[in-house]
């Protein structure tokens, strides 16, 4: 999996791609938040468009960063998830708490 | 004259062999990479009368970017090599793979912009560590102590200990590698052990009911769980679940989380209640990026009737004998994510010819070597078409049939299937 850092309206946004599965860019993803968390960065939007597989192992690394961030008064917006991790996000119900968006932009717009 | 110099080099000859000899014999006593690079510098220091020594290691990583060499150093006394200085003597080393001797380095042209004041190193003398032909590090000794400064039999002797030393260095690298490479095995073969001795050795035997299961882990331990826990002549447990991560993790998760089912599972005849409780508890011991998914019904075999909760597990399904399909989803998020959490339950009755599959993502998500996915849609189609089978049998079908799909690609997950029939 690869992470690429821009920034809009200050909110973070991290497009992820490739495979995020169990591997150590994967299990990373929670530790490039923190760093951001240790920058002060909170708010921080994923794009999840180019994601290519996504077990049940990629999704650790997804809840710990949100776990971090609203330990910091930050949150966490998914967007453009697929509709395999819309599905995974359905039966673990984490749904409920980690919205996703059509569009990066209507993410930015939520979290901001 | 000719006689004295014949004498000088005899002496000479004789203060190499003495040299090799002292640096074999040191070596052969240890494997350890960091006590055999100390010998090896420790004996170039006395026997070149310099100040200090250090050899350099190349650690040719593969990274993202293939050219990027990591220079790791090992070095007998710390920061001897200056980092700015250590780049560019490696990066000449990779590009030349001879020997280097130098002087007045202040004013050499190949080293620049070396000095902030004061600079370490005023000669220093190289020889690359070459093992079957592969450039593997640099072997240096600085500052000369006598006024001439480095001769050419300095040099030499350096090139022949970098020659003899190359292939000890390496193999002493290779063996320290083998040993953490064995002690990861070891470990992830604890862990296997305790996984395996986690689960239930045996099918339970329930009146009315035909039941089995099958797992196989992937090489690497992974993180499926499932257990029968009988609570009273009527009632029992079963429940499986998906541990997050691997090897040593994974394992302590899965016995932590064990321990909590049973012993919540006995306080309590809801299974969301269960979960509920179970999850607070784990939620305490576990940190944030370890969860669980998990499936725990209760199956009341004096009534016939199946109480469940889903903690974010991938659904199970309950096939009647119209091959109608049911999703068992009812329950809430993954285990151990959020410590308030009311799990909810549902309940379904079980009449003759329904099937309950519980299963592990390893199955549905089997990859074939087009990266596609087993996926639900087969699995349906595979249980619809072997119904009328045993439970042990209808498990193997789903396993041909996930064979059949991946052919020779390596199972990169455990798969894990528990089967309940109501006869």
């Amino acid at each position: 999996m690869k992470i690429k850092e821009t920034e809009k309206d200050g909110v973070v946004i991290l497009t992820l791609s490739g495979k995020m599965m169990l591997d150590a860019k994967s299990a990373g993803l929670h530790d490039y938040v923190k760093n951001l968390i240790e920058q002060g960065r909170t708010k921080i939007v994923m794009d999840m468009g180019k994601i290519t597989w996504f077990g049940s192992t990629g999704l650790g690394a997804l809840l710990a960063s949100y776990t971090s961030l609203k330990d910091n008064d930050g949150d966490l917006k998914v967007a453009r998830a697929t509709r395999k991790i819309r599905s995974v996000f359905m039966f673990t119900q984490i749904i409920k708490v980690l919205e996703n968006y059509d569009t990066v932009d209507e993410a930015i717009a939520a979290i901001k | 004259m000719n006689d004295l110099t014949e004498i000088q080099k005899l002496k000479l000859a004789v203060k190499e062999l003495s040299v090799l000899n002292d640096i074999a014999t040191a070596v052969s006593s240890t494997h350890d990479l960091d006590q055999v690079i100390e010998l090896i510098v420790h004996e170039c220091v006395n026997h070149l009368n310099v100040e200090q020594g250090a050899i350099m290691l190349l650690d040719q990583t593969e990274t993202d970017d293939k050219f990027h060499t990591i220079i790791r150093e090992v070095e007998t006394e710390t920061d001897i090599v200056p980092y700015h200085f250590g780049v560019q003597l490696s990066g000449w080393m990779i590009k030349n793979q001879k020997p280097l001797l130098i002087n007045d380095i202040a004013n050499d042209s190949r080293f620049t912009n070396l000095s902030d004041g004061e600079f370490p190193i005023n000669s220093i003398l190289s020889a690359p560590l070459k093992a079957k032909g592969k450039l593997i590090g640099v072997l240096n000794v600085f500052n000369k102590m006598s006024e001439d400064g480095f001769t050419l039999d300095d040099q030499r002797i350096l090139s022949i200990i970098a020659t003899q030393s190359a292939q000890v260095v390496e193999n002493a690298r290779l063996y320290g590698e083998e040993q953490s490479l064995k002690k990861i095995e070891e470990e992830l073969s604890f862990a296997k052990t305790i996984q395996t001795n986690l689960l239930p050795k045996s099918n339970p035997k329930i009146a009315g009911y035909d039941i089995a299961n099958m797992n196989i882990s992937a090489k690497e331990v992974g993180g499926d769980y499932y257990d029968f826990i009988s609570i009273d002549e009527n009632n029992t447990v079963i429940c499986l679940g998906d541990i997050s991560g691997k090897g040593m993790p994974a394992a302590l998760l899965m016995a932590n989380l064990q321990a909590t089912l049973r012993g919540q599972a006995l306080f309590t005849s809801s299974a969301g209640e269960c979960l509920t409780r179970s999850n607070k508890l784990l939620y305490r011991s576990t940190d944030m990026q370890k969860y669980a998914t998990l499936f725990y019904g209760i199956l009341n075999a004096s009534k016939n009737i199946f109480h469940f909760s889903n903690a974010g597990h991938n659904p199970p399904f309950l096939i009647n004998s119209n091959k109608k399909v049911t999703m068992l989803t009812k329950g809430g998020t993954v285990l151990g994510f959020m410590e308030d959490y009311q799990f909810e339950e549902d309940s379904i009755k079980l009449n003759s010819g329904d099937t309950i599959i519980i299963y592990s993502d390893g199955i549905t998500e089997a990859f074939n070597d087009k990266d596609e996915e087993f996926g639900e849609e087969r699995l349906f189609a595979v249980l619809k078409e072997n119904l009328k089978y045993t439970a042990e049998l209808l498990i193997e079908k789903v396993f041909e049939a996930v064979k059949i799909f991946v052919k020779d690609v390596k199972q990169s997950d455990d798969i894990t299937i528990v089967v309940v029939k109501k006869i």
